[in-house]
């Protein structure tokens, strides 16, 4: 894992995000163990309580299941990577929007563009 | 103010050495328990007096401060053993190796852990034989933070350590203090000016402008609130818009730092006849430079 203190992404959503894509594709697959609180707060020289603040949002978005003797493992629900992927896909697209925006681009502009660009693709 | 929830409170906090030298004009600063404080200031601006009377050392000349509790000054001694403190160029005792350093401050303190002595020692990897004296500066702090943190210390202030450490030594340094935040009660304030090393283990930050605090509030929140503008060198004067904070030129760049609502800003700087700039976000190191920007400097 990466923590990029230029992103405007506070440091416990990077690594929430970086275990999402991890396991979406397919880097971590279920069962996985991720590292414990305090060795990856040592490898990224981070606050544990961060790492120990992302892990907790990965559990009640149950992506993660930490068990009993100690660890917390890698549990997606095939519903839950389907949201995944459209909430991944949406946060990306929101940016383009954004950025549209501010290079002021209308709107209807932007929609000709993506259908433009998605057609494209069909004619290969 | 709930003494359960701060470590430290400073309430208007002043101190002179002379009369006509004030160094700290009115400190109000807190420090939730728990948590990790980064008070970051610019070499002189009354970083290190501050934590001076913060530890006890100073009594100040106006104001309140309470640590843990307690008052530095009338409580010291009774402070001095939940609080370790560690300083840059702080003195140990040079004639003693490690071993005789840890017999002799393990007896001050029955809190003492010999188990994290030991896990400290191997993580620093510090000679065993050798005189205090012989150690590289980088052990020799290393050796400074192991006696704080063997003292298992509520309240762990580190004021500018990583002074004169290379970068080796500066990340072992801070492998240490990570390790040591790991215990959910305890406190640690880090005074310092190098900020890369101490943002992503903060929780909070006050960023002190000539003796006092100009912002502070969970880094999170920071990061959050600030953006850097860049422009086009050439894109005219920049009016007097609510949020700006510093403006400057890199040359190829006009570079203004607003805070605020991103939004809004972004609409401001259209409003106002800008067409081609984009918004960033900005380290913490970023934001300390912009907001401690001098008035000359920054237009």
């Amino acid at each position: 894992m990466k923590i990029d203190l230029k992103s405007g992404v506070p440091i416990y959503l990077q690594i929430v995000e970086q275990v999402k894509v991890s396991a979406l594709f397919g880097r971590y697959r279920n069962g996985d163990r991720l590292p414990p609180v305090r060795e990856l707060a040592m490898e990224l020289r981070i606050n544990p309580n961060t790492v120990a603040k992302a892990y907790q949002l990965l559990k009640d978005e149950g992506i993660i299941d930490s068990r009993p003797g100690g660890g917390n493992f890698i549990s997606l629900q095939q519903d839950n990577t389907d949201t995944m992927r459209e909430a991944m896909l949406s946060g990306e697209l929101k940016n383009i929007i954004d950025k549209a925006d501010a290079l002021g681009v209308p709107r209807e502009r932007l929609t000709e563009i993506f259908h433009h660009l998605l057609n494209r693709g069909d004619n290969k | 103010m709930s003494e359960n929830s701060n470590a430290i409170v400073a309430r208007g906090v002043r101190k002179a050495y002379t009369r006509k030298k004030e160094v700290v004009k009115g400190l109000d600063l807190t420090v939730k328990r728990g948590s990790v404080y980064a008070l970051l200031g610019c070499n002189g601006v009354g970083k290190t007096t501050s934590i001076r009377m913060i530890t006890g050392q100073l009594a100040p000349d106006a104001g309140e401060i309470s640590v843990l509790g307690l008052d530095p000054v009338k409580d010291a001694v009774k402070l001095r053993r939940k609080m370790a403190y560690v300083a840059e160029g702080q003195k140990l005792y040079d004639w003693m190796t490690i071993d005789d350093l840890i017999k002799f401050v393990k007896a001050f303190y029955p809190e003492w852990d010999d188990k994290v002595c030991a896990h400290l020692l191997k993580m620093f990897g510090l000679p065993r034989g050798v005189k205090l004296k012989d150690y590289s500066r980088g052990m020799y702090t290393k050796a400074a933070l192991l006696g704080a943190l063997c003292r298992d210390p509520d309240l762990l202030i580190l004021d500018d350590p990583m002074l004169g450490l290379d970068t080796a030594a500066r990340r072992e340094f801070m492998s240490g203090v990570v390790d040591a935040i790991h215990e959910f009660d305890r406190t640690v304030i880090f005074s310092t000016h190098i900020i890369p090393e101490i943002e992503a283990l903060s929780d909070y930050a006050g960023i002190m402008v000539d003796g006092r605090l100009t912002l502070e509030a969970p880094v999170d929140e920071i990061k959050a609130s600030f953006r850097e503008i860049r422009l086009p060198a050439d894109a005219g004067d920049i009016p007097e818009l609510p949020g700006i904070v510093s403006v400057r030129n890199t040359g190829e760049d006009k570079i203004v730092t607003v805070k605020g609502v991103e939004s809004e800003m972004t609409a401001a700087f259209h409003q106002a006849g800008f067409r081609f700039f984009t918004v960033n976000a900005m380290s913490l190191e970023d934001i300390f430079l912009a907001v401690t920007a001098k008035p000359e400097e920054s237009r």
